[in-house]
């Protein structure tokens, strides 16, 4: 022990100590930077990249452990709030959570004992249209963790310090293209289903109006695909048709709408306030098209809807969804929304919804 | 016998007095401690009055349970009555109408907002409570006899589980007559055969499976132990909090059961029985099968009911996806 002793001099010590602090200084700058909290029987570590490049996309995610010695149904939000981000990128992200999210209030995740997951908090899309070098600062925030028995434990997070960073003068950044598309078109189909369609020249897909089959079973539009049957020749459209469908209108109108916003729950109401009134009109000639499922007049409160049900993603390609198309005329705003479908929508009781369906319309 | 032995025997008996006691914790409420009887049983009523029927209810000091709660079940003597004498109206003890003879009643007449404000009652307490309202019009015929009979308490304890149905001693009479009358009272016989609760020394044991995938029915197997002396009749559909999306059959399976229901001996152990939960949606979602209070019904020779608590069951759902997904396959 006495000649390795003699080996670490101060000097060793020194150089040591210097390299330890240099890693960790380092380290700052390569790991994700995570907070600890915990409720109860579910801990939950929100982690962030302390450094990003500008113009590149971000995840602020949690790592969930369930420390009971039973599973746990349980369903994680957090919430900004616009005065919650700060910094010189404050405005230049996207912020949203993935409404198909498998901790969303709608679907509830199993979270099995000693099992950590993790999962999606919210996505940081970068849009602004310069590069340049600054910082993203999120005060304190709170994570909600809902157990099995609908308690909540409202946890909170630390402030969040994110270095933006970009070599050289602020730059104007890429534009992104929009992608050529031709408006959709209203047109009369040969059909029983008839008299009109919505006809898409970009897939050549003909859809049918969801005003058609609002009020009927899921199912009792299903037996009506049969040959001879009133919706012959359609079929039940999947997520990734829906989608396409609804961005081709939105790009046919010259408005640039990245895909990954489609169907996105935003942070806070008024995200993008012009991108939303550019979408109100979108949304009402997709109504044209598509009729109405649902309408609200209420003083402050006027909408009206287009949402039908559809089947299948493509991770399920079973799975049974609504997607809508609204037009709020209070706050002159299109939205699109995706949710998961309850029982009673697909019973067709009290429904709000009808059945998207789709054919090849250039046969 | 050697110490080996002896501390061996020693375990045992640990053991079993462990397992006896543990079991006998889990056991129903033994009904017999409370006792409920009509503070009136004979009287008269004059047309145009309405009588506040009381009840005194008792919860000995030695009982160890709380009554959170409790509530005078339908009885179907009291409609009989009511079809049979046109001007009866049975008022139940919110001061709403119950059984009426008005077809109006419940449309335009504005209920008043009465309580037995007397919950909880704790054990050593008695208290007063209203049973019903009787009220006669003006036109009721001097001389009829009106009579309800088993009336029974359905009680609550602060766990919300139910306690055994509780039967007043005496049955009620109440005979119209002008008011003030001087006449001596009828001599009518009122010990109710069913007076107080079903004596129930049984235990549910239930083994849930871990997890079943969505839409399979879920299968609970259960064993059932009598260890009284009466012959009981068990309902044969396991009660509780239920997740919407399943229904309960009346039967068990593993056991022939008529009308939904079985019997147990006294003294028997019916292991093997099976509980079952159907699934019925149309959707098929990943979560969980939850019944928070499973218990069954069980009733006694005189048809007294006693409900059976055990264990709460929570059994996961598997699905291969988060996403709701419908029950069959969809037709093209």
């Amino acid at each position: 022990m006495k000649n390795r002793s003699k080996i670490y001099n101060v000097y060793s010590y020194l150089t040591l100590l210097a390299a330890v602090i240099s890693l960790l200084l380092f380290s700052r700058h390569i790991f994700a930077q995570s907070i600890e909290a915990d409720s109860n029987s579910i801990a939950v570590e929100v982690n962030y990249p302390s450094v990003v490049n500008a113009g590149g996309n971000f995840a602020v995610t949690a790592s969930l452990q369930n420390n009971s010695s039973v599973p746990e149904l349980v369903s994680v939000s957090w919430s900004l709030t616009p005065g919650a981000i700060s910094g010189s990128h404050a405005d230049s992200y996207r912020i949203f959570s993935y409404p198909l999210g498998e901790a969303t209030s709608f679907f509830r995740m199993i979270l099995e004992p000693g099992v950590p997951r993790i999962i999606s908090l919210k996505e940081f899309f970068y849009e602004h249209t310069d590069l340049f070098d600054g910082e993203l600062a999120i005060r304190e925030t709170k994570v909600r963790v809902t157990a099995t028995n609908w308690q909540v434990a409202e946890i909170a997070v630390e402030p969040m310090q994110i270095q933006v960073t970009h070599s050289g003068p602020a730059a104007p950044r890429m534009a992104q293209t929009l992608p050529p598309r031709l408006p959709l078109e209203r047109r009369p189909i040969a059909s029983s289903a008839g008299p009109w369609g919505l006809y898409d020249p970009n897939t050549g897909l003909e859809w049918l109006p969801l005003s058609r089959t609002h009020m009927q079973t899921l199912f009792s539009v299903m037996d009506k695909l049969e040959q001879g049957a009133e919706f012959e020749g359609f079929r039940v459209a999947n997520l990734d048709e829906v989608k396409l469908l609804l961005l081709n209108a939105i790009h046919a109108a010259g408005i640039r709408y990245p895909s990954y916003a489609l169907f996105a729950q935003y942070e806070y109401e008024d995200g993008d306030l012009l991108e939303g009134k550019a979408l109100l009109s979108v949304a009402q000639e997709l109504q044209q098209g598509l009729g109405i499922t649902a309408v609200v007049r209420m003083p402050d409160h006027e909408l009206d809807t287009a949402s039908g049900i559809l089947i299948g993603t493509s991770d399920a390609p079973n799975a049974v969804l609504e997607a809508s198309i609204s037009s709020s005329f209070h706050s002159q705003r299109g939205q699109f929304g995706l949710y998961p479908a309850s029982e009673l929508e697909v019973a067709g009781i009290n429904s709000s919804a009808g059945v998207w369906l789709v054919r090849d319309g250039d046969l | 016998m050697s110490i080996v032995h002896k501390l061996f025997s020693l375990l045992r008996f640990i053991g079993l007095f462990t397992l006896v006691t543990l079991v006998s914790l889990s056991r129903g409420y033994s009904a017999e401690q409370f006792r409920a009887d009509v503070i009136t049983d004979i009287a008269f009523i004059a047309p145009g009055e309405t009588d506040a029927i009381e009840v005194r209810l008792e919860n000995p000091a030695n009982s160890g349970i709380v009554i959170k709660e409790a509530g005078f079940s339908y009885n179907s003597d009291e409609r009989q009555q009511v079809q049979l004498h046109t001007f009866l109206e049975i008022i139940d003890s919110t001061g709403c109408p119950l059984w009426s003879n008005n077809a109006n009643y419940g449309l335009k007449r504005d209920c008043e907002t009465l309580s037995n404000d007397v919950f909880p009652v704790n054990p050593g307490q008695s208290v007063k409570l209203v049973y019903r309202y009787l009220s006669l019009a003006d036109d009721a015929i001097i001389g009829t006899t009106i009579s309800l009979k088993n009336i029974s308490l359905r009680m609550y304890d602060t766990n919300d589980r139910r306690l055994p149905d509780l039967y007043l001693e005496r049955d009620i009479v109440r005979v119209v007559a002008e008011p003030n009358t001087n006449q001596p009272l009828p001599q009518f016989t009122t010990a109710s055969p069913m007076a107080g609760s079903a004596n129930m020394d049984m235990t549910l044991l239930l083994t849930p499976q871990e997890r079943v995938d969505a839409g399979r029915p879920i299968i609970i197997e259960g064993t059932l132990i009598n260890r009284g002396s009466e012959q009981f009749t068990v309902r044969a559909s396991l009660l509780g909090g239920y997740n919407r999306e399943f229904q309960i059959p009346r039967c068990a399976t593993a056991i022939p059961c008529g009308n939904g229901q079985f019997t147990i001996e006294a003294k028997e152990s019916l292991a093997g029985i099976e509980f079952s939960a159907e699934h019925t949606f149309a959707l098929l979602k990943r979560g969980f099968w939850e019944n928070a209070t499973p218990h069954l019904e069980v009733l006694d020779s005189m048809g007294r009911a006693a409900f059976l608590y055990t264990d709460p069951v929570r059994i996961i759902i598997d699905h291969y996806t988060h996403l709701p997904t419908l029950s069959s396959n969809p037709r093209p």
